[in-house]
């Protein structure tokens, strides 16, 4: 066990501690306004980029740094240290489904410009049909000649309506069993065919959208991987999704913890609740550790990141009680619409990247080793 | 950074279990009367008795794996009251290095004093509770007045809830000869940390095994014509606490590793944060753990209720959850940004 920094690491968070000194995004946009989240994330994600601090332990030859993952959690924690939020861009679990799955054009093509933060992605798995379910996914693509002929319809896909290229799945072959006829592909957001139509979230926003696929013509060269072989790939996304890369809320769990620390000063009910709300992030905090030490030993992520998912939802959920809770009348009467916000919020990670009932059959099942029922 | 255990602390782990779960008994009944005094010995000759009290003795990381390892095992075994919290605190006060030589090859028990009402050592003429005191020949407290500490005899042991381990008062007046050394006000806060820490380390064995119990049952009890462990009721009660278990791990070797390499007040926070979380989830993994096993799980000859009363025990030991999650809360006030 050894939870200090190597002399690299040191130098490393140095280095870093000394730009963030000199570089600030601003206070963040509000998750009621989905462009203006956006353009705020894009920016930061475009400056951290340009300062070299993103794709820390992604292959140099696609614009990473060829580090270990352990300098993503130093960079989680500077950031977090610094009181910067929404801290790490997420160009975690996509890129890295292409990186390993993908062909050496595919990922000279798509990776540098997702760490660059130049274009930016969506995820296509979930559908009206397929939630919990998503190997049951009905969304069509058929081989004609040079090309993939798309119909079906996605649902909770975040940021459609910003993005450039999707990760989508798609059945190719509707006689196989469900989990092998499931196919990937990375699909251009300006293909003809393609509708997008923001949802109105419970707390205003627009981070999901519905996204529709007419006769979508797709190359065949944008296939990713063999045809059949989307399921395992889909495991992968989830499992990163999942897992360490969750460091990067810890940053905002903790900016989080001071804001309230400072707004509940001399109410020990609140106080109290607070130092729930600070213990069950430190769990979060270690364990992520731990799951990032093994990310870095070379283990691909397993079951085990469901474990992470929750001990975030727990987190997460605690937090944004603790928002409502300070809130208080203002938070109802609209006058702050901050506070129902940031709760109503909350309450999607129990249910985003898998629901944590999802998690738990994982957890018993593959984990515990109990029988499937 | 490298949050793993290395190849010599797994083998630690291994060691202390093999030891613990040859000795300890199957049975509940085996530990009405149970003698300690073979695994005694088996842990004094694996040298671990002393862990954690400096030199060459051994990390407190080691010495919380090794406290996990003989939670998971229900050891009845008092290796936290009676050798590496006295020996930590010896070690700490500047005592006779003959007494803490003493201590650590398990030729001397003695047991520490806390006073009940602040949770502070124990002073000499006031009762004091000694906890995990089993076989100890006397506890440590501090003299009245000073920073100077000694020893003063102990009663019987109390009828206590923990069926592995016991809880004594000390007696008024009787005075064991020997230099104990002096402790200061921050060395007695580091001990009471590293009380905190190690404790929280035996409530993560005593998850681990409860945990364990309670899949075995639910792979082998069949209702309905199925294992109970194939209904989601069952599978997600223990998925659970299969997730507090794992932040329990996580927290408390933390919260050991952290006060030998972190400044105390930042090892502080860690160790209220273990003892705080572990105490709280483990007591509900506990009641799960009873829960799956139905109305046998309240049976005596069931071990369920072995594993709850051991936490209990623990959870109670310097402050349950309220007391540390008031205490972090003052800390975060008075020091806000430690550790954040």
């Amino acid at each position: 066990m050894d939870y200090d920094d190597s002399p690299e690491e040191a130098a490393f968070r140095a280095r870093l501690r000394a730009w963030l000194a000199g570089h600030d995004p601003g206070p963040p946009a509000s998750i009621g306004d989905s462009a203006a989240e956006h353009a705020y994330r894009k920016r930061w994600h475009q400056t951290l980029y340009a300062g070299g601090w993103v794709g820390l332990s992604w292959p140099s030859a696609y614009g990473g740094h060829d580090l270990s993952p352990i300098y993503e959690a130093i960079f989680n924690e500077e950031l977090g240290a610094a009181g910067v939020a929404h801290a790490a861009p997420p160009v975690g679990w996509l890129g890295r489904a292409i990186l390993a799955y993908g062909t050496e054009e595919q990922r000279q093509r798509h990776l540098p410009g997702l760490l660059s933060g130049e274009t930016s992605w969506c995820q296509g798995f979930s559908e009206p049909g397929a939630g919990s379910d998503l190997a049951s996914l009905r969304t069509l693509a058929e081989r004609d000649g040079d090309t993939y002929r798309m119909n079906g319809q996605k649902l909770w896909t975040s940021g459609a309506q910003f993005a450039d290229w999707c990760l989508l799945l798609a059945r190719t072959d509707r006689a196989a069993p469900k989990h092998k006829g499931i196919t990937a592909f990375t699909v251009d957001m300006r293909t003809p065919g393609i509708t997008v139509r923001p949802m109105k979230q419970a707390w205003g926003g627009t981070r999901f959208c519905e996204v529709f696929f007419d006769d979508v013509r797709v190359p065949a060269t944008d296939r990713i991987g063999d045809e059949g072989a989307g399921w395992p790939l889909a495991t992968v996304v989830l499992a990163y999704e999942r897992g360490p890369s969750e460091l990067g809320v810890i940053a905002t769990y903790r900016a989080e913890l001071r804001s309230l620390l400072r707004s509940s000063a001399g109410d020990p009910v609140a106080e109290e609740a607070l130092a729930r709300a600070y213990v069950a992030v430190e769990a979060c905090r270690l364990h992520l550790l731990e799951s990032l030490t093994k990310r870095a030993k070379g283990e691909a992520p397993g079951p085990g990141s469901s474990v992470d998912k929750l001990l975030m939802i727990r987190s997460e959920q605690a937090l944004g009680a603790l928002a409502l809770d300070a809130g208080g009348t203002p938070g109802v009467t609209g006058e702050d619409w901050g506070v129902p916000s940031r709760y109503l919020w909350s309450r999607a990670s129990s249910v985003y990247g898998g629901s944590e009932q999802i998690q738990r059959n994982i957890i018993a099942q593959r984990l515990l080793g109990l029988p499937r029922g | 950074m490298d949050v793993q255990f290395s190849d010599e602390e797994l083998l630690l782990r291994d060691t202390v279990l093999a030891v613990a779960e040859k000795a300890a008994p199957e049975s509940v009944g085996g530990l009405e009367g149970f003698d300690d005094a073979a695994l005694w010995a088996r842990l004094a000759d694996a040298g671990v008795l002393g862990l954690g009290a400096g030199g060459e003795l051994g990390s407190l990381t080691d010495a919380a794996i090794a406290t996990t390892a003989l939670g998971r095992a229900l050891a009845p075994v008092p290796y936290l009251g009676c050798a590496v919290l006295p020996a930590q605190l010896l070690a700490l006060a500047g005592a006779d290095p003959a007494l803490l030589d003493a201590v650590v090859a398990g030729r001397r028990r003695l047991a520490v004093g806390i006073d009940p009402a602040t949770l502070a050592i124990g002073r000499e003429g006031a009762p004091a509770l000694a906890w995990d005191a089993g076989g100890a020949e006397a506890a440590i407290v501090r003299r009245a007045g000073g920073a100077e500490l000694t020893a003063v005899d102990l009663g019987p042991p109390t009828p206590g809830v923990d069926l592995t381990r016991c809880t004594r008062w000390t007696r008024a007046g009787a005075v064991t000869e020997g230099s104990f050394g002096r402790l200061s006000d921050a060395d007695e806060r580091r001990w009471y940390c590293t009380a905190l820490a190690l404790a929280s380390a035996d409530m993560v064995g005593v998850m681990e095994g409860g945990l364990q119990l309670a899949v075995d049952h639910a792979l082998a009890r069949e209702q309905f014509g199925v294992p109970i462990g194939s209904f989601q009721a069952i599978q997600h009660l223990l998925a659970e606490q299969r997730t507090s278990l794992d932040g329990a791990r996580s927290v408390a070797v933390y919260a050991a590793w952290a006060l030998g390499h972190r400044q105390l007040d930042e090892a502080a926070l860690a160790a209220h944060t273990a003892k705080a979380y572990c105490s709280d989830v483990g007591k509900r993994l506990c009641e799960a753990v009873v829960q799956v096993h139905g109305g046998m799980g309240l049976t005596w000859e069931c071990k369920a209720h072995v594993y709850l009363k051991r936490m209990l025990f623990d959870r109670a030991f310097l402050g349950d959850e309220r007391v540390h999650f008031r205490r972090i809360a003052e800390l975060r006030r008075s020091e806000a940004g430690v550790g954040l």
